[in-house]
């Protein structure tokens, strides 16, 4: 049984125009793969902006996957979101990437894009009251291929630090390296 | 210098699942120095404890079994020294039968050499006991203390008396010690100078039936025991110690009840044993895909279509087309624009496993949109995806056509916008079927990220299997074999029918006309 093991961190958000950020992720993977241990979902903590404007969380990750099938290879789905000082929360970024194959340590950086307000009405709103439009079909972030319909504006980057270990996977004939 | 304690040695605790009697306890000494070369003959038998067998010398003792020194065989040899009952026996042991003396040699329960366990234990609570009396008398708080401690009544005392009697009542002890003589004697076997060291104590709970082992079991090669004194002197032999126990009839059951219980486990688990193959003589290839960003482009809303074409003798049932979402710019002074997308494409495609297969060409076009929902293309990218597993990234220049005059080029950019478009965009891979009319212009980057794994049968991976050995690889290599000579011979079939079939047709020209 082929095993993957992904050890590291989600090292902080930079970019973002908001003063405190936090980040849901979730593990998304096909119906092959099955997770051994560890959490494929969860939160970080609420990160100031500090003074250059980043973010830092440094939340652990930890998950074993084992797996009978190279389909649906594990990808990382993100919702940054911000709190305010009347302690509101919204979504502020979505992002999604792919886990790397090959094993070894990988710094990746994950663009992040929000829906945008879709009228005038809503911008202003979002401008003096905050708030925004979020998904209502998450599953857009990570398997849409013709989403030219979803308008969004672009926001800050993730940072995220992981080790990847496969194990057995040569035995199955994987080539990954 | 801080003064390291090097000892390896650690204790154990073994919960016995056999009679102790039926104990096997195998001792390996030899010099710490003494080096020997194994022979050639001792490589060919492959022996897996070759080190052990190099110069060590091996003892094998039961569970209290009694073997005798030098200095006890001549001691209990004489009946004036025995006075025990214990040593009696030990004389009618010995002049009944020819023992001979032994440099690793015997403690047995009765020998009573080292306190065990539970007297140990009792020591140190006395000992503690009496430190804490000593302290309470020269804080003159005995008497207060006794109140307390005396009182039936009071939880306190009862908390007193139930840690002095915590540990070991009605447990009862029975020990065995394995020691090194290294005593000096002169020629008559009379002893010198009396030299012991233990190298290894046995202390067996007959109540809960649990073995202590001090030190634990270990191998001569990787973690050898050095001789020592209860001082820390050492004696320049290393040991190994080894428990075992006699086999049972009951071996042949047990290795059919653990057959059924791994059948039991492999179909219970059967669908993580079989793990996705590809069909015998392709290869399969995984590409995860992300577009990330696009930076460095004039207008503020864009989005990205893409085009994937596979080259021949690569197969896929996936996408050929996609367009990312469109997203606004971020713009700030000291950074270049920059268009979010994270859109990731997973992709799947078979290949013949015989050769490598050519690069997927994916075309991007970046497009931008105004509030008026005009769609103009910003530029265009062109990446030639290589199959070779790996994790990677790229940075794509954008690029568009562009008239060669430079004010018409402007002034359409400025009134109409865009660029003009390819028909066909095969020419981004063949720069020579580009129009000369044009020439191209950067108009910004593109960021990419994928990750290729390929995945192949076992079969053609594992050694040639041999002859005589039947199994389900064997089957898969000769399928494998037999349809590789099948479509060669049918490849020359055609190769041979094709001109027949032209000297027919000549023949049926010539017939007819």
């Amino acid at each position: 049984m082929a095993e993957l093991h992904i050890l590291g961190n989600i090292h902080g958000a930079s970019n973002f125009k908001y003063q405190s950020l936090f980040c849901r992720y979730s593990f998304q993977a096909g119906p092959n793969w099955t997770v051994v241990s560890g959490l494929p979902e969860g939160q970080t903590v609420s990160g100031q902006l500090g003074s250059s404007q980043s973010a830092v969380w440094s939340h652990p990750l930890d998950i074993h996957y084992i797996t009978k099938g190279l389909q649906g290879w594990p990808k990382l789905l993100l919702h940054v979101s911000c709190l305010d000082s009347l302690g509101r929360t919204w979504t502020v970024g979505y992002s999604c990437c792919s886990l790397p194959a090959v094993p070894g340590y990988h710094e990746i950086e994950l663009p992040c894009w929000a829906p945008s307000a879709a009228t005038l009405t809503d911008r202003i709103r979002q401008y003096f009251l905050g708030g925004s439009h979020q998904l209502l079909q998450t599953d857009i972030i990570n398997i849409g291929l013709d989403r030219l319909k979803l308008k969004t504006e672009s926001r800050g980057t993730v940072k995220l630090h992981i080790d990847i270990v496969l194990r057995n996977f040569s035995q199955f004939g994987v080539e990954y390296k | 210098m801080n003064d390291f304690n090097r000892s390896n040695k650690v204790t154990g605790v073994h919960w016995l699942k056999k009679p102790i009697t039926s104990l096997n306890i195998k001792l390996h000494l030899k010099p710490e120095n003494g080096i020997a070369l194994p022979n050639f003959e001792d490589f060919t038998n492959e022996s897996a404890n070759l080190v052990q067998t190099v110069d060590a010398t091996e003892f094998n003792f039961k569970w209290q079994q009694k073997t005798f020194s030098t200095w006890e065989l001549s001691r209990y040899s004489d009946i004036h020294n025995c006075i025990s009952d214990t040593e009696l026996e030990y004389h009618e042991i010995i002049k009944d039968s020819s023992i001979e003396a032994s440099k690793v040699f015997t403690y047995i329960h009765e020998d009573n050499y080292l306190p065990t366990p539970k007297t140990e234990n009792l020591r140190e609570k006395s000992d503690g006991f009496e430190g804490l009396t000593s302290c309470m008398a020269k804080l003159s708080l005995n008497g207060t203390l006794s109140r307390f401690v005396n009182e039936d009544t009071m939880s306190m005392g009862r908390l007193f008396r139930s840690e002095d009697n915590i540990a070991v009542d009605g447990d009862s002890w029975m020990s065995m010690h394995v020691v090194l003589d290294n005593s000096e004697y002169n020629e008559d076997s009379q002893l010198l100078l009396k030299q012991e060291a233990v190298l290894l104590s046995l202390h067996h709970n007959t109540t809960r039936n649990y073995v202590i082992v001090s030190p634990d079991v270990n191998t001569l090669e990787w973690n050898p025991y050095a001789v020592e004194t209860s001082t820390g002197v050492r004696w320049n032999y290393v040991y190994a110690l080894q428990l075992e126990f006699d086999r049972e009839d009951d071996v042949d059951d047990l290795e059919i009840l653990l057959k059924k219980l791994k059948k039991k486990w492999h179909s219970k688990n059967k669908h993580f044993l079989n793990f996705t193959m590809p069909s015998i003589g392709k290869k399969q290839y995984f590409i995860t895909f992300e577009i990330l960003s696009a930076k460095d482009f004039d207008a503020d809303e864009l989005y990205v279509e893409f085009f994937i074409k596979y080259p021949d003798g690569v197969t896929s049932s996936d996408v050929h087309h996609g367009r990312t979402h469109v997203t606004t710019s971020m713009r700030s002074e000291d950074e270049p624009t920059q268009a979010h997308f994270a859109q990731t494409v997973d992709l799947q495609v078979e290949a013949d496993d015989d050769h490598e297969p050519a690069p997927i060409k994916v075309f991007f076009e970046v497009i931008s949109t105004d509030w008026w929902g005009r769609h103009r293309t910003e530029g265009y990218a062109y990446l030639p995806l290589p199959l070779d597993p790996g994790h990677r990234t790229r940075v794509l220049t954008c690029v568009r056509p562009e008239e060669k005059d430079k004010v018409e080029a402007e002034s359409r950019r400025f009134f109409v916008g865009g660029c003009h478009l390819l028909k066909d965009l095969d020419v981004l891979t063949k720069p020579r079927m580009q129009n000369t009319d044009f020439h191209y212009a950067s108009s910004g980057t593109l960021h990419l990220r994928w990750s290729t794994v390929a995945q192949s049968t076992i079969a053609c991976r594992l050694p040639p299997a041999q002859p005589s050995v039947s199994s389900a690889s064997a089957v898969l290599q000769g399928a494998e074999a037999v349809l590789k000579q099948y479509r060669k011979a049918r490849a020359r079939l055609a190769a041979a029918t094709r001109d027949l079939k032209c000297h027919d047709g000549g023949g049926d020209s010539w017939v007819n006309g």
